[in-house]
């Protein structure tokens, strides 16, 4: 019973990190229909960039400013100078997923060159370096901090959406280009903030993920491979989809590695294949 | 494309390799035939993407698989014979892509984008975990070059592996082409232009894109085995999901050309090959072609110099695209 719930904690701090990869990932689907998948590649570069920077300043603020700021800049970035007005780009997921492949390439190549291909991780602050007993079971308090920040993230997500004119205007420039900038908004510069915001939360989770999973080589893709699932389940662009199924992929990859060490991953793809032969469009529907 | 000009660049192509083969130091023949094989991946995908409107990216778990097929016949099973070993690549890669073509051909657009990477995630992990079949990261060792029997001898010089993977890739073109002029690639271009009016006709159209699936995966199955053959190695790294990534970019480079798939997987393939051996930066350079083709869009770029020139020359209407992602 213990060890089940310890499992469980791991699976569901776990789930939280994804939870804030795919949120950034969903957000940008759901609001500006443009698949991401550099998301690998922008989480190794802040975990380095939020590791770099702490044991430079020896502040967390520091790092926190650099991972979210630098990932915000790169996302507005590629969204005017590679997204904004090309018609093929903007209409086809075919050409999206090889310019975040080509994007991922090129994050690693640098990091590669910069870090020399050295696996690093964020020391934790001493607040949340403890752990508590609760029911019998030794939990890092770190693993509650990161399923706080992975609830507050899905808060402040619901938020911005649903009661913000922010919300209201990207929401409405998803069904009409025209008809926005027709009111007065500027659809390129709410799109270039989603695409902005959607970063930034990947630079969140690459902030987080950097004192848990770490930055070394080859994370990019191990990254790519856990979110994959979530989007299946979860549906593109469902944030309510993405908070669940990102529950059920990091409890479900921590039962499978503690019990079934030889199964964990196939384990969470079979959970693909049963979604999708029940239910071809994910768990959630609509955007 | 007429019968004639094919003719013609067949024997074009037959010269060129017969030069290369003959002025070409074995070193850089053993890269021109991994490049070949390269090429072998881009073709058995374009069938899927140009002609059926399948933009898969499972495309390296069956030319991994096929690679992995006679791997494991010849270390394990001592089974030698080059014939043998295509045969029975392309019937396990042939298996996979049903199985993995019934769950997937029920999504569409992106989803059927995420599912079939998802699904050549999910075979890489297998080949990473199953350590007593596959040899695990540590990949399969003790691949011996196959016997060409009935023929004389083993496929094993530099000339010999050259000659052989080009031919198979010429071959793989010349099926893909014939697949795409028959009746079964007239039905697959008309569901890739609606499905919906195909099934009104009459069309079991989901029967057609699953046989186009298999096809294509047993012909990935090909160029998979050959490189197996070629490094007498085979690692998890043969169907890792940026290999399907890459496959795409050889389609689209490809431009919605018949055999443009084919000449890209070869370019695309020896200029890694050569990067990777002068330069450390050779991912850089890599991703920057990646987006550079991702701006570019090939294919209406090709549609506009088609166009270009069918009015220069005579006032006949250019050609229909042939590849879904112009537009």
């Amino acid at each position: 019973m213990g060890q089940l719930l310890a499992v469980t904690v791991n699976g569901l701090a776990f789930g939280m990190l994804l939870f804030i990869l795919a949120s950034g990932l969903t957000l940008i689907f759901g609001l500006a229909r443009y698949v991401n998948l550099a998301h690998g590649g922008v989480y190794l570069l802040t975990a380095y960039l939020a590791i770099e920077t702490y044991t430079r300043t020896g502040s967390y603020w520091a790092a926190a400013g650099m991972a979210l700021g630098s990932a915000a800049a790169l996302g507005a970035l590629l969204y005017a100078l590679f997204v904004r007005g090309r018609a093929w780009l903007r209409a086809n997921p075919l050409p999206q997923v090889l310019l975040s492949f080509g994007i991922i390439y090129v994050i690693s190549d640098l990091m590669q060159a910069r870090y020399q291909g050295l696996a690093q991780s964020l020391p934790l602050p001493d607040l949340i370096a403890g752990s508590v007993t609760v029911l019998g079971t030794t939990v890092t308090e770190y693993r509650i901090v990161l399923v706080a920040a992975g609830i507050l993230v899905a808060i402040f997500l619901w938020l911005l959406l649903s009661r913000t004119s922010f919300g209201s205007a990207v929401r409405a420039g998803v069904d009409d280009h025209e008809m926005l900038s027709a009111v007065g908004r500027n659809p390129e510069l709410l799109f270039a903030a989603v695409f902005a915001i959607g970063f930034a939360l990947i630079g969140v989770s690459g902030l987080l993920g950097s004192a848990f999973i770490g930055a070394s080589p080859g994370v990019e893709y191990t990254i790519i491979l856990y979110t994959l699932p979530i989007i299946v389940v979860g549906g593109m662009g469902s944030l309510p989809g993405a908070f669940f199924a990102s529950i059920l992929v990091g409890i479900g990859d921590s039962i499978g590695k503690a019990y079934f060490p030889e199964f964990s991953l196939f384990l969470i793809f079979a959970i693909v294949v049963l979604t999708l032969a029940v239910r071809p469009e994910g768990l959630v529907r609509n955007a | 494309m007429p019968r004639r000009s094919l003719l013609i660049g067949v024997v074009l192509a037959v010269i060129a390799l017969v030069l290369l083969r003959n002025g070409l130091s074995p070193y850089s023949l053993s890269v021109w035939s991994l490049a070949l094989v390269g090429g072998g991946l881009g073709m058995s995908l374009s069938l899927l993407v140009t002609y059926a409107g399948l933009p898969s990216l499972a495309q390296a778990a069956f030319y991994g698989t096929g690679g992995y097929a006679v791997g494991i016949l010849a270390a394990k099973h001592g089974q030698d014979n080059l014939w043998i070993g295509l045969l029975l690549a392309a019937l396990v890669s042939g298996l996979l892509a049903l199985v993995l073509g019934l769950v997937s051909l029920r999504t569409r657009g992106i989803y059927f984008q995420i599912i079939t990477l998802s699904f050549t995630a999910m075979i890489w992990g297998l080949a990473v975990k199953w350590r007593s079949l596959t040899g695990g990261d540590d990949g399969l060792v003790g691949i011996y070059p196959p016997s060409m029997a009935p023929f004389n001898g083993h496929l094993v010089t530099p000339q010999g592996v050259f000659t052989f993977s080009a031919v198979a890739l010429i071959l793989i073109c010349l099926v893909v082409r014939m697949v795409r002029n028959s009746a079964f690639g007239h039905v697959l271009v008309g569901i890739r232009d609606s499905e919906s009016r195909m099934a009104a006709l009459g069309y079991r159209t989901t029967a057609y894109r699953l046989g186009a699936f298999v096809l294509s995966g047993m012909l990935a199955a090909i160029p998979g085995a050959l490189l197996t053959y070629q490094l007498q190695f085979v690692s998890p790294a043969q169907l890792n999901f940026v290999v399907s990534i890459q496959a795409l970019l050889m389609v689209v480079i490809g431009a919605g050309t018949l055999f443009g798939p084919a000449l890209a997987g070869v370019g695309v393939i020896w200029l890694q090959e050569i990067l990777q051996r002068h330069t450390d930066h050779w991912l850089l350079v890599l991703g920057a072609i990646y987006i550079a083709v991702a701006m570019v869009n090939p294919p209406a770029l090709v549609q506009r110099l088609r166009t270009q020139w069918a009015e220069r020359r005579t006032a006949e209407p250019a050609r229909e695209p042939d590849l879904e992602v112009v537009r």
